[in-house]
């Protein structure tokens, strides 16, 4: 009889350590798992901005940008129409990723130290530079010109465009706004003389407007905008930075290529150069 | 996570710039407010016919757009125009015009309050117009109006934050970049919130003192 009550007193504990091994400790979810069980992807973005995110004359929000967050739904998700964007302003892309209203933001953003120690950036999606678009009537053809007490900048709310601004035209007024289309409405009317944003931006603004002219100097000629979202989530920033990877340089490509070609007129950095072209 | 206090204390100093130009900025349209206010009501009142029009037209048109859209209207619609002001002179002009339109009403509600009999009785006495609106009804109505008055005036001060969409160096031009520079959002917009709570709570305690004072004087 004892020798019955602890053997199956002894098969209860197995049972018991067994079953308490297979459960590990409770982790914090990771957004991917959230974003997969809610089935939307919520996107902080711009919409003043293009080419890259922006609002067509049928209210919708287009452009590059939002090309790459739809690729990332429809990788993630099946269906890139599963996917929310939350428009904000620069100065609010920070606190829609860190306080979890958006799982991550993709708006013309740029990849700086100082911004790394508070949000996580993926691999660029995207080579990019700061350019000066000015206006025509102003007759200014190089930055030296334009460093004078005469004109004006616009700059975007960031200390980036302040920094440039005062290292590279410090002689000039300064205006600060919190919107791409803000500071390209002050030029337009003659607010300001000039302003500095990202190349793709600048070049769409240019080919668009014929009394706006980009001057040859860019104010920063290699750095590159990736997608940002909140630290900590090892798994989440794995996933979109393997998505990014595909999207630019791999399995993806072809969509990649197909959306670069849409916005910026030319073909993407090649890849594979040392095969021979596919025939289609 | 806790109040970053710290923060707070190191970043006052920015805060301050911003709020003297937003003092500024609610001074002088508070001010030009109240001259344009009764630039209009008395239009509004005048015996001639297309003027009282014209002035109502004007209170319908001001009353019903919101005043950013005049502030972007003036700022960048003038500089198309070939004008060009500056992003100040363009959210003063816009406060003032809106407010003047507003206020003008209250002026209106103040006057007409003025029972017809005493206005009557002032004529009956001999008095012109000018001066029973002197004498008599101006002063009383003015009474009548300081509360509805502070409300406006409240409502400026917190109008001049969408001056920040202007590039001008206010307050909330500050707690903007502030919070691109930092993303201590949480930190920055208490900051801003008290910083707009002391103000306005200044003004209403001063138009409260005004009241007692004039009660007392009566």
């Amino acid at each position: 009889m004892t020798s019955r009550v602890s053997a199956l007193a002894a098969m209860l504990l197995a049972a018991v350590l067994l079953f308490r091994s297979g459960h590990p400790a409770v982790a914090e979810q990771s957004l991917l798992d959230t974003v997969l069980s809610r089935g939307k992807l919520l996107v902080a973005t711009w919409s003043t901005a293009p080419p890259l995110c922006f609002t067509d004359e049928k209210g919708q929000l287009v452009g590059f940008d939002i090309d790459i967050a739809k690729m990332i739904a429809k990788a993630l998700l099946g269906d890139e129409n599963k996917i929310e964007f939350v428009v904000v302003t620069s100065e609010g892309r920070w606190p829609a990723v860190l306080s979890g209203k958006a799982d991550f933001g993709i708006a013309d953003t740029t990849i700086y130290p100082d911004r790394a120690v508070r949000v996580a950036f993926t691999r660029p999606y995207m080579d990019s530079g700061i350019s000066v678009l000015v206006r025509q009537d102003s007759r200014v053809n190089t930055l030296a010109e334009l460093n004078s007490e005469k004109y004006t900048l616009a700059n975007l709310s960031n200390p980036q465009s302040a920094d440039r601004a005062k290292r590279y035209l410090p002689k000039m007024k300064v205006l600060t706004f919190d919107t791409a289309s803000a500071m390209f409405l002050a030029v337009k009317s003659g607010q300001a003389t000039a302003l500095q944003i990202d190349t793709p931006i600048v070049d769409w603004y240019a080919a668009n407007n014929p009394e706006l002219k980009v001057l040859p100097e860019m104010l920063s000629v290699v750095q590159n905008n990736a997608i940002f979202l909140k630290p900590g989530d090892f798994t989440w920033w794995l996933y979109l930075d393997t998505v990014v990877q595909e999207l630019r340089e791999r399995s993806r490509f072809e969509d990649y290529a197909a959306s670069f070609r849409k916005w910026f007129g030319k073909d993407p950095p090649p890849q594979r150069f040392y095969l021979p072209p596919r025939k289609s | 996570m806790s109040f970053g206090w710290n923060f707070v204390a190191r970043n006052l100093p920015l805060f301050a710039e911003g709020a003297i130009v937003t003092i500024q900025l609610s001074v002088l349209a508070i001010l030009a407010a109240l001259v344009w206010g009764l630039v209009i009501v008395l239009a509004r009142l005048s015996r001639w016919r297309l003027l009282a029009l014209t002035a109502t037209g004007y209170i319908e048109l001001v009353r019903n757009t919101p005043v950013l859209v005049q502030m972007y209207f003036i700022y960048f619609g003038l500089a198309f125009a070939g004008l060009p002001l500056s992003g100040f002179a363009s959210a003063l002009l816009a406060l003032t015009l809106q407010n003047g339109g507003y206020i003008a009403e209250i002026y209106r509600a103040g006057i007409e309050s003025i029972s017809r009999n005493q206005i009557d009785a002032a004529r009956g006495l001999g008095m012109r117009k000018l001066l029973v609106l002197r004498l008599v009804v101006l002063p009383q109505a003015f009474f009548r109006i300081v509360p509805a008055i502070g409300n406006q005036f409240v409502v400026m001060i917190k109008d001049t934050s969408l001056a920040s969409t202007l590039s001008v160096a206010e307050l909330m031009q500050a707690a903007r970049i502030l919070t691109d520079r930092t993303a201590a959002t949480y930190e920055v917009f208490v900051t801003l919130a008290a910083f707009y709570l002391v103000m306005t709570a200044f003004v209403t305690l001063l138009l409260r003192l005004c009241e007692r004072r004039i009660a007392a004087l009566r």
